[in-house]
């Protein structure tokens, strides 16, 4: 039982009378390109010595993906309209080398689509005229790709199967795919190791999340470390690779909380970051390691830096981070108008600089896909 | 790809030719006849169904009269049944009433309230509208549908009226959904226990209507635990099927079921400006309470889920939507009258079996008919065995398909045929109608394969 598609026909002109109209038109269109300079655009794109986001931008039956300059986001270029099924927005990450960005979204024809639907895996250059390339299908809409270090492998999950639930590493090089995992849990894919040999994914089951780590070309797997005896959510591995942040609902003495941890691979010690009394978001890393994730208490709103510091939150409303720029060039994140999390009111994609300063990159319904450094 | 340049381009002069071309393109791709059954479900084909109008009212008449169970009332798979009322420990049975605007919601989400396929058009006849996982029509319902429950490895009359007829998928959708209900307290938690579970409050539905899309966990790609890292947006905006424009989420993917069919409740959908139905608040169990996150933690999220009953979510609502007409019921099912293009038929002999005879199904009635026919011997084959035949009542658009028209090949499988004369009947019967027709089937001379004996236009 699932969704539909709101978007309907009304039918009644012959294919081939509509193809041969669709073909004249479209070779008029391309005797106009032909003759014509390229327009001049409006607004001017951004530059690529400047720190750059991007993002897409959800509509009914295509999503944009745009990149604008992080400090000035008026400019932006659209690099590509991505159809898909109605209402179902595509899920993306960048590579590490800000370059390429997979995603995942559902095709447009999907019958009656839903979150469960198959999804396509699909990957597109940020270079100019590049077309997205699809790499495989049948995977999960809703479990984010994961890209190795080096840009070569891309994790997915597939649902369904035997196991359960398959990890499975796709080639970037030669479009193969490789299952990585079967799983009767849950299993989100994490992060590659630095050799891109393993892969570190999160296990759900009744008992808590537990972080694990499976080699790549079939070898073992490991138990890494319990990340809570519930639910966790934004895994964030640190740029060196020995931590990891993550947001977890932690039940302590009946109370429930939503708390920022950061999980220390040498030690696997497990350490509360931020505010106790206060429900955390977002945990996200600099490319220095600088750990910020988003407060919300009674004692107000904030974004909190590992070491304690905290940043003055806005005027109304709150903040989930989504990146932080290198060095000392600030943050974007997902800004809420609302003052809680059962009433986040409207949300818009915003930069905070370095001097608390708050320009909104995207208002509306918009999936950030990550920071690029010049 | 709109690489190269900004999409200012699209303020460009050039604008009205992309639409142009790409309305066509998109057009002609419509145009295209809808994709074959998914594999594995009910039929090895798609039905045909009637599809209503773009204002969807004959279809939200029919779920307002299912939630009031006036469709079918006491028939034990389309009837709506008893719900169960009252605290966990002490439940008593009452006449079942789903509150209409959950259903509406849930027919919207499902499939946008169409029972055809997206590929036809409104106020048409075409393929039913089936999915990945073998969801069918308005409900989109895949309790039932999932494999052939009839007689010889067919799909059952049951299904086929789920698939056909949009009155029975609607009216087995709401059952359903009491069904859902129902699992509660033995299998499901309950809504509501400070309201003693009672079904009139809207938000007392909350673990009916996820448990309608699948009562599933955390880390599942249909998991609807509206706590789980799955939806990678945390918080996220209510959800909203109104106009893009209203400031609330529309991306479905973000959002667990019942979260997308209690936004639609409260922010109904739009078809040419118009509310589909006047907005019905309800409230969502408050994430931030920890009262409730404590119930939906992970640990509680094991079966049969006891410790997950929660409070009904405050401020609570009753949908107080007026009981039908009882006259809307004979206005909506019509009076149809089964009949066939002829009582005799001869099917062509060939060698391979290919050579066909066609039979014709006429409803010269009113409403929507759906025919399932059957043959007395096995080696009579009949392709499609279901489908719509549908009264001159029944409005269609200009320019769409409109055949009203029932149709199916008959065909001699030669390898289970006995040698010598051949003779058999076909039964049609006029499904959740007490009608019947009666064929005589011969079997022809023997003619070049792929020859068919054809009926008339």
């Amino acid at each position: 039982m699932q969704a539909g598609s709101a978007v309907r026909r009304s039918g009644g002109v012959a294919p081939w009378l509509l193809t041969v109209l669709g073909l004249g038109l479209l070779a008029l269109l391309f005797l106009s390109f032909a003759l014509d300079e390229p327009p001049a655009p409006s607004v001017p794109g951004p530059r690529p010595s400047e720190a750059r986001v991007a993002y897409f931008e959800f509509v009914t039956t295509s999503d944009t993906l745009w990149l604008a300059e992080v400090a000035e986001p008026s400019r932006r270029e659209g690099l590509l309209s991505v159809r898909h099924a109605p209402e179902y927005g595509v899920l993306a990450s960048l590579s590490p080398a800000g370059d390429r960005v997979a995603y995942t979204a559902l095709p447009p024809d999907t019958a009656a689509p839903g979150r469960d639907s198959p999804a396509d895996l699909w990957v597109v250059d940020l270079r100019e005229g590049a077309e997205p390339r699809r790499l495989a299908g049948g995977v999960d809409l809703l479990v984010r790709p994961v890209w190795s270090p080096d840009g070569e492998l891309i994790a997915v999950r597939r649902s369904g199967g035997a196991g359960g639930y398959r990890l499975a590493a796709v080639s970037l090089t030669d479009g193969r795919e490789r299952a990585v995992l079967d799983s009767p849990e849950a299993a989100f894919p994490v992060a590659f190791t630095k050799d891109g040999r393993t892969l570190a994914y999160v296990a759900l089951n009744a008992a808590g999340s537990y972080l694990r780590s499976v080699e790549v070309d079939g070898g073992g797997q490991s138990d890494l470390a319990r990340l809570s005896d519930g639910l966790t959510r934004d895994w964030a591995l640190s740029p060196d690779g020995r931590s990891l942040a993550y947001v977890a609902l932690s039940y302590r003495g009946g109370e429930a909380s939503s708390r920022a941890f950061v999980l220390d691979f040498a030690t696997l010690a497990v350490r509360p970051v931020g505010d106790p009394s206060a429900d955390a978001f977002g945990p996200v890393w600099s490319p220095q390691g600088r750990l910020v994730i988003g407060s919300l208490g009674s004692g107000g709103v904030a974004l909190l830096t590992a070491d304690g510091r905290a940043l003055p939150g806005p005027a109304r409303g709150f903040e989930v981070p989504l990146a932080a720029g290198a060095g000392d060039s600030g943050y974007v994140v997902r800004s809420f108008t609302g003052s809680s999390v059962s009433a986040p009111g409207a949300a818009s994609l915003t930069y905070i600089a370095p001097d608390g300063a708050r320009k909104t990159i995207a208002s509306g319904e918009v999936t950030f896909v990550g920071w690029i450094e010049p | 790809m709109l690489a190269g340049s900004s999409l200012s381009i699209a303020r460009d002069l050039k604008l009205p030719l992309v639409f142009a071309a790409a309305l066509l393109a998109v057009t002609a791709a419509w145009a295209r006849p809808e994709s074959a059954a998914a594999e594995g479900c009910a039929f090895p084909f798609v039905p045909t169904t009637y599809e209503d109008l773009k204002d969807r009212q004959l279809f939200i008449d029919t779920i307002e009269l299912a939630s009031f169970d006036m469709l079918f009332p006491g028939d034990p798979y389309f009837g709506l049944g008893e719900i169960e009322v009252g605290p966990r420990e002490d439940r008593h049975l009452e006449p079942a009433r789903v509150p209409p605007v959950l259903l509406k919601s849930i027919a919207w989400i499902e499939s946008a309230i169409t029972q055809a396929g997206t590929l036809i058009p409104f106020g048409s006849i075409g393929p039913a509208l089936v999915s990945f996982d073998c969801g069918h029509g308005v409900t989109q319902l895949t309790t039932g549908m999932t494999v052939p429950e009839g007689e010889l490895g067919r799909g059952s009359p049951e299904q086929a009226l789920v698939a056909t007829h949009f009155a029975y998928n609607i009216a087995r959708g709401a059952r359903v959904l009491v069904d859902k209900w129902n699992k509660a307290p033995e299998e499901r938690p309950v809504a509501g226990t400070d309201t003693i579970g009672h079904p009139a409050v809207v938000e007392n539905w909350y673990f009916a209507v996820w448990s309608y899309n699948g009562f599933t966990g955390p880390g599942a790609t249909r998991s609807n635990h509206p706590m789980d890292p799955i939806y990678g947006t945390w918080p996220r905006q209510p959800y909203s099927c109104g106009p893009k424009e209203d400031g609330l989420g529309h991306n479905r993917a973000l959002y667990p079921y019942q979260e997308l069919v209690f936004g639609c409740a409260t922010n109904p959908p739009e078809v040419d400006g118009e509310p589909l139905w006047a907005a019905q608040p309800v409230t969502l169990p408050d994430l931030n309470d920890r009262q409730v996150r404590s119930r939906l933690r992970l640990d509680n999220f094991v079966f049969p889920y006891e410790d997950m009953d929660i409070p009904t979510p405050k401020p609570l609502h009753v949908d107080l939507t007026p009981q039908p007409d009882p006259a809307l019921r004979e206005k909506i099912l019509g009076s149809p009258v089964l009949a066939t293009h002829t009582d005799a038929i001869q099917i062509p002999s060939s060698p391979d079996g290919s050579a066909a005879a066609y039979l014709h199904v006429f409803n010269t009635g009113s409403g929507v008919l759906a025919w399932y026919a059957v043959a007395s011997v096995p080696w009579i084959t009949i392709t499609p065995y279901t489908g719509v035949a549908v009264g001159l009542d029944m409005p269609c658009e200009p320019d769409v398909p409109c055949d009203r028209f029932g149709h199916m090949a008959l065909k001699v499988d030669p390898r289970a045929a006995p040698a010598g004369p051949k003779a058999a009947q076909v039964f049609v019967y006029a499904l959740g109608l007490p009608q019947m027709s009666v064929i005589d089937v011969t079997v022809g001379t023997e003619v070049a394969a792929g020859t068919s004996a054809r009926g008339p236009d």
